[in-house]
């Protein structure tokens, strides 16, 4: 069953991505309207409230917020060709502005940050993937990744491998590793046939999810014992693939970080917010819940908060942020 | 964007007809179901659309007036009164007398309130095609309901790039980069501003 527990209004545009704290204690969101706002639990008023709004004086759309692993960055990517990197002071939970990376030749499209918190990715309507280190607060870009053809979506980075994804305009997600100095993409996951908006990984990082604009969600396994056949080091194969769901094209997969639950959540531009579960015998997703007109309009984003694992964050088109419950 | 050497210097032009709304929609062969349905989509739509006078349009049925207006639908030739004074971008010429824009080639599905545009570019390499669908695609941004969903297309082998321009169209991400280009939207401004 799935309640809606708190509609969250205060951005004047469409809102595209939120991203929770690994804590779960924070809700970070962007927008059109050029702000990054913080949202924090009120228990007094069982409510979320907006804690701080953040202007960094994008001059347009901020498309994405990453945050580090241990909630101390916030990093913001904006269609003015900046990224914005925040951090919180530890006394008073506020965020001050640190410092803009620089260097896409347009639209910042995504950012993500790895899981040791020294890496932080970048990727955009250049078609490029930038890899930047992070040491006490400057960033240094160690690697500029070409290879896809078009506009780079989604960048995301694995779990607890050193291993980078990146989803593309091109219909292709692209997996790149270190190999002596050098970024390398060591594989090229082919099975859209339309943009791919977004991918996820479940919380092991045996399996990827990736959604497209062809309706289509695909589910893929990671094997890292094709060496003999295939000459990779490792391959993403599909698994399965969630077919026949969806009316319009899927913005945004969410794999819920519940311990014992296989569940994916799906945002749509038909407006309605979708949760599968893998069924008995572990090989398919199916529809568990349909959330009609989820939003007025389109979703862009969905998030399954990391320790309330029940809890679920959407944003839409209507400009509103939706805060729902999953049981 | 150079506009100094002209795609198409000169572009057929049609005459232009008024056209007549044949019938309106019969609710006899709507159930009690659909209206229930119908009633609970409706009261969850969002704002009212800005309502454009529609006087070529000849008598109204009362029924329809009694009607409020959050439950009145948009039909094609709504879309088209939208949509046939665009000036195309290169000569001082509507979309309707260059036959771009046809009545024809809108639909509405008004299960889904999707409305899919389809225009044909005077000339299969026009490179003018994605500014074209822009304008569509912003014009109708500002008149529409957001809680209509819109697909525009070019007309199916009117252009040599038609994938290519299909899908840049309908990226909304995309589109939302491109009207932030503020000499890009003041073209698509002076090609709306009087349709």
């Amino acid at each position: 069953m799935l309640t809606l527990l708190d509609t969250i209004t205060g951005h004047t545009d469409r809102v595209w991505c939120a991203a929770w704290s690994n804590d779960g204690q924070f809700l970070a969101t962007c927008s059109s309207d050029k702000m990054i706002k913080i949202h924090k639990y009120d228990a007094n008023t069982n409510k979320w409230r907006c804690k701080q709004t953040l202007d960094a004086q994008h001059s347009r759309t901020v498309r994405s917020v990453s945050w580090s692993p241990n909630g101390e960055l916030l990093a913001c990517a904006s269609f003015d060709r900046s990224t914005s990197i925040w951090r919180r002071s530890s006394e008073q939970e506020d965020f001050h502005f640190v410092n803009f990376l620089e260097g896409h030749e347009s639209e910042v499209k995504c950012v993500s940050w790895d899981s040791s918190g020294d890496l932080l990715a970048t990727c955009g309507r250049d078609k490029s993937v930038w890899v930047w280190l992070e040491e006490d607060d400057d960033f240094d870009c160690v690697g500029v990744l070409n290879g896809h053809s078009q506009d780079v979506k989604r960048v995301l980075w694995h779990p607890n491998r050193p291993l980078l994804l990146s989803a593309s305009y091109d219909d292709t997600v692209r997996c790149w590793c270190e190999e002596l100095d050098d970024w390398v993409c060591v594989d090229t996951l082919r099975g859209h046939t339309s943009t791919v908006w977004d991918i996820c990984f479940n919380p092991t990082g045996t399996h990827v999810a990736s959604c497209s604009d062809d309706l289509n969600i695909i589910i893929w396994r990671l094997e890292d014992q094709s060496i003999a056949t295939t000459g990779k080091t490792l391959e993403f194969r599909e698994e399965t693939r969630i077919s026949g769901e969806h009316g319009r094209s899927i913005y945004s997969v969410s794999w819920s970080k519940h311990a014992e639950k296989d569940l994916i959540a799906s945002a749509c531009g038909d407006d309605c917010l979708r949760i599968f579960g893998r069924n008995k015998q572990g090989e398919q997703f199916a529809l568990l819940h349909k959330q009609d007109k989820a939003h007025e309009t389109d979703l862009n984003c969905v998030a399954w908060n990391p320790v309330h694992t029940n809890l679920l964050a959407t944003t839409s088109d209507d400009h509103n942020i939706k805060i729902w419950k999953f049981e | 964007m150079d506009l100094g050497d002209l795609i198409n210097p000169s572009p057929k032009v049609y005459d232009v007809a008024p056209i007549k709304r044949e019938t309106r929609r019969t609710p006899n062969t709507v159930t009690e179901d659909d209206q229930n349905a119908e009633q609970l989509f409706n009261s969850i739509l969002g704002p009212k659309y800005i309502k454009k006078p529609l006087e070529e349009i000849g008598t109204i049925d009362e029924d329809e007036v009694a009607d409020s207006e959050e439950d009145e639908e948009i039909d094609e030739l709504e879309i088209y009164d939208l949509l046939r004074n665009i000036k195309d971008p290169e000569h001082p010429l509507t979309l309707e007398q260059l036959k771009v824009a046809q009545h024809s080639l809108i639909n509405i599905d008004q299960l889904t309130k999707t409305i899919t545009v389809q225009f044909t570019p005077t000339i299969t390499h026009c490179s003018m095609a994605t500014l074209i669908g822009l304008c569509i695609r912003v014009k109708l941004l500002r008149s529409i309901p957001k809680t209509y969903k819109v697909d525009i297309k070019v007309s199916q082998g009117s252009h040599e790039s038609e994938n290519a321009v299909n899908r840049q169209l309908n990226d909304k991400e995309r589109v939302a980069a491109a009207l932030e280009n503020s000499k890009l939207l003041s073209v698509v401004d002076k090609c709306i501003i009087h349709s």
